[in-house]
């Protein structure tokens, strides 16, 4: 028992506050202050000491760090604010590599920052210069950092200017909301603009692009739906890929299906723009944000709308959904941060971040208490219960089969008007 | 303190005084009078005669003590006790009950006053142009709106005001962009009468939708012809009491709208005052009688705003991103009597 008292001792006071007031084990009124003490053991999950478990960019160029704990909720600069200005802002954010010990920042002013998490610190700032206006989309690929700017300039910046390889991927439209690298595919990139459908890219050869997407049908007055992709998401484990539109449109597009149309395309909502989406932990769902607030958790096999989500103010700029844990992490306009479980309604956490937030990164180790999936319909296994009922003797064992045929004669016996055999009889006329 | 003054009240209505046959007499016959009370169809009437009952000090039957006796005989006890009377009660209401905001502004914190002054109004705070306001209103507006318009371009410095003939709000805004206009005010109509007020600053500035209600004009103010006092100076703009974040930016948005130099040679202040959500707008002409003291005239309209959405970005109610938007989330937002978002 004492090491177990003596364990949760030393993570709390990491955080210099320790609300854990240790007694005597004698002593019936040993209180802990925090809740989640008697599960300590698999409830406390931090890595090492001060780690940010989510980093979030906000619209002053300010970059966050976040720590979610079970009680409290750390948040911490990254960079300070005297040398930041309107064009540091950071307007997209990603992983470095798959180790998550590097980030990548995009800014206004089309240059790439480079964060080191285990260093903790900025490890480089490298100009990008290439299209005009910020930029839209940042990535790794290859040990190369490949930006898209929002006049649809995309370019892979390689040490050699002759290996450096670039396009532009605004083959039509006004301007690029997003740009990501697959992490499931090798060498896929994906675009996605105002009135400029989702395009899949490879690197290798990038000047005609993989895939394509048609826009839906017209309308029932024959005019064409209009088309803004404002984020966009890859399926793991397959080549499918997801995208939200500002004109209320949810897609599913699968380049390895016949055709270019998407599989599915649906309004979870009417009325509402939506601009970020993020694949959730659980098979067929999606989370979609508005520009209003709404954050909805929406699934593609049945194609409705499944949890909706409370706590906004403003719009929702990104959210992240860990890949195998109900948590989700949204970040928007109206500079809070919150946490929720995929099947409750009011954030587990939320902090105010003083910014207009844009991006957010969160760590594969993210893990906070109540993080497992409540299913609703997992049946309590009783096994006193079950084995009494077990050892009860069975009077009759009725068979399926018996009761079907008894079922069919009184079918047959009974004439009814719209009977299947009077409707045969009838002839068709030539 | 309010259950002490509840414990004083009680010790007052469980104790009646003595009575004798011709105060009961009496009391009886002020009775008769409570009871025409309810009856009494004149509300001019009903008013003035509750005010009299309240006023008595007569705790007889009604069990009431009139509110200024009651601070009449407080007054009078802590003179008498002197240094030992009791603090002075604070009467309990809404705003100082107010629920904390997590997001109330505190200029100390370094990176909310950073976050502040970064804001799209930036060049108006560091006086780099000078506001130029377009005001315009709904389609077929009537008298009582077009008045207003009218007093609004006397309101706002350097504004022109036009009809609307139709146009889309984005392609307004577009053409006043090109015309160099810095902000753009619609005022809409319902039922005869303006209802509604949308700001939208131009160089993709935030767009900020207002509900206006109790519209009084210049015409109907309480002196006559206060229209002749009316002059072009630049007006002081006063902002009082906006303590969130929001409040903050719609503040700024709105002090973005006069000229940031005022001419205090003219005595002239607008005011925009703030309390439990709902902006006061306030025309005043000052003149200092002493050193403390200012004589105030009101001039001008009298209207008051409740923001209904700021959007980030011009006008796009449908596919934009809205900083702050209460539609459709009034259960979940408001939440307490004594919640305020400015």
């Amino acid at each position: 028992m004492l090491p177990f008292l003596q364990v949760t001792n030393v993570a709390f006071s990491r955080f210099g506050n320790s609300g854990v007031r240790l007694k005597s084990l004698a002593d019936n009124n040993l209180k802990f202050q925090m809740p989640c003490c008697s599960v300590v053991g698999t409830g406390l999950i931090m890595s090492s000491t001060q780690d940010f478990n989510v980093y979030v960019g906000a619209e002053t160029g300010l970059f966050k760090g976040v720590s979610f704990n079970d009680h409290q909720t750390i948040t911490k600069n990254l960079n300070s604010l005297q040398s930041l200005d309107r064009q540091q802002e950071i307007t997209c954010m990603a992983w470095g590599n798959d180790e998550e010990s590097e980030i990548l920042m995009g800014l206004r002013s089309q240059k790439v920052k480079i964060y080191d998490t285990e260093f903790k610190g900025f490890s480089g700032c490298v100009e990008t210069p290439f299209g005009k206006g910020p930029l839209r989309g940042v990535g790794k690929f290859n040990d190369s950092i490949i930006t898209a700017s929002e006049s649809g300039d995309v370019k892979l910046w390689k040490f050699k200017a002759s290996q450096q390889i670039e396009f532009h991927a605004l083959t039509a439209g006004e301007s690029l909301s997003c740009m990501r690298v697959s992490p499931y595919n090798k060498n896929i990139v994906g675009t996605g603009g105002k009135k400029n459908d989702l395009q899949l890219w490879d690197m290798e050869n990038a000047q005609h692009p993989v895939f394509k997407a048609k826009n839906v049908k017209n309308d029932f007055l024959d005019m064409p739906v209009p088309v803004w992709v404002s984020d966009f998401a890859f399926v793991p484990n397959s080549e499918q890929v997801v995208s939200s539109s500002r004109h209320g449109h949810v897609r599913l597009y699968d380049p390895k299906s016949r055709g270019r149309r998407p599989v599915i395309s649906c309004i979870p909502e009417a009325d509402e723009a939506w601009t970020c989406i993020s694949i959730a932990s659980r098979s067929n769902q999606v989370l979609v944000g508005s520009g209003k607030g709404r954050m909805l958790l929406y699934d593609f096999r049945q194609q409705k709308v499944v949890h909706a989500y409370r706590g906004f103010t403003g719009s929702i700029r990104q959210i992240v959904c860990h890949p195998t844990k109900p948590l989700v992490v949204s970040v928007g306009l109206d500079r809070f941060i919150r946490l929720h479980h995929l099947d409750r309604q009011t954030p587990l956490h939320k902090a105010y971040l003083k910014s207009r937030l844009n991006v957010v990164l969160m760590r594969r180790d993210f893990g906070v208490l109540g993080d497992q999936d409540v299913d609703l319909d997992e049946e309590i296994v009783d096994t006193e219960k079950d084995t009494l009922w077990n050892t009860m003797e069975v009077i009759k064992d009725r068979t399926f089969t018996e009761t079907e045929d008894i079922l069919d004669k009184e079918v047959d016996a009974t004439p009814t008007k719209n009977n299947g055999s009077s409707r045969k009889k009838r002839k068709t006329v030539p | 303190m309010e259950s002490a003054e509840n414990a004083e009240n009680a010790e007052v209505l469980v104790k009646p005084p003595t009575l004798t046959a011709s105060d009961r007499l009496a009391a009886k016959k002020r009775f008769r009078t409570q009871r025409r009370l309810s009856t009494m169809k004149n509300k001019v009437l009903r008013n003035a005669q509750w005010a009299t009952l309240k006023k008595r000090s007569e705790r007889l039957l009604f069990h009431f003590i009139g509110k200024k006796e009651g601070q009449k005989q407080r007054k009078k006890e802590a003179e008498a006790l002197g240094d030992k009377a009791p603090p002075k009660q604070i009467p309990r209401t809404i705003e100082n009950t107010r629920e904390a905001d997590i997001t109330t502004v505190d200029r100390d914190d370094e990176e909310v006053t950073f976050d502040i002054t970064h804001d799209e109004y930036e060049s108006y705070f560091s006086k780099t142009y000078v506001p130029k306001i377009l005001i315009t209103s709904s389609d077929n507006p009537h008298s009582k709106t077009i008045h207003f318009i009218r007093e609004l371009t006397k309101i706002f410095p350097s504004s022109e005001c036009q009809w609307r003939k139709r146009s889309s709000v984005k392609k307004m805004i577009q053409s006043a962009k090109e015309k160099d206009y810095t902000d753009v005010v619609v005022i809409n109509e319902d039922r005869r009468v303006p209802n509604g007020m949308l700001v939208s600053h131009l160089p993709d500035g935030p767009t900020a939708y207002f509900k206006i209600s109790n519209v009084k004009l210049t015409k109907d103010m309480k002196y006559k012809n206060i229209i002749k006092e009316f002059t072009t100076h630049r007006p002081e703009v006063i902002l009082n009491n906006f303590q969130t974040r929001l409040g903050q930016a719609v503040s700024r948005m709105l002090a973005s709208l006069f000229h940031y130099d005022p001419q205090f040679k003219g005595r002239r202040a607008v005011t925009f005052h703030n309390q439990r959500d709902y902006i006061f707008f306030r025309h005043h002409r000052y003149e200092f009688k002493s050193q403390k003291r200012a004589a105030l005239r009101e001039l001008g309209p009298r209207f008051t705003l409740r923001l209904k959405w700021l959007q980030k970005g011009t006008f796009d109610t449908i596919e934009g991103d809205y900083e702050w938007i209460i539609a459709g989330k009034r259960h979940e937002m408001e939440t307490s009597r004594r919640r305020f978002f400015l």
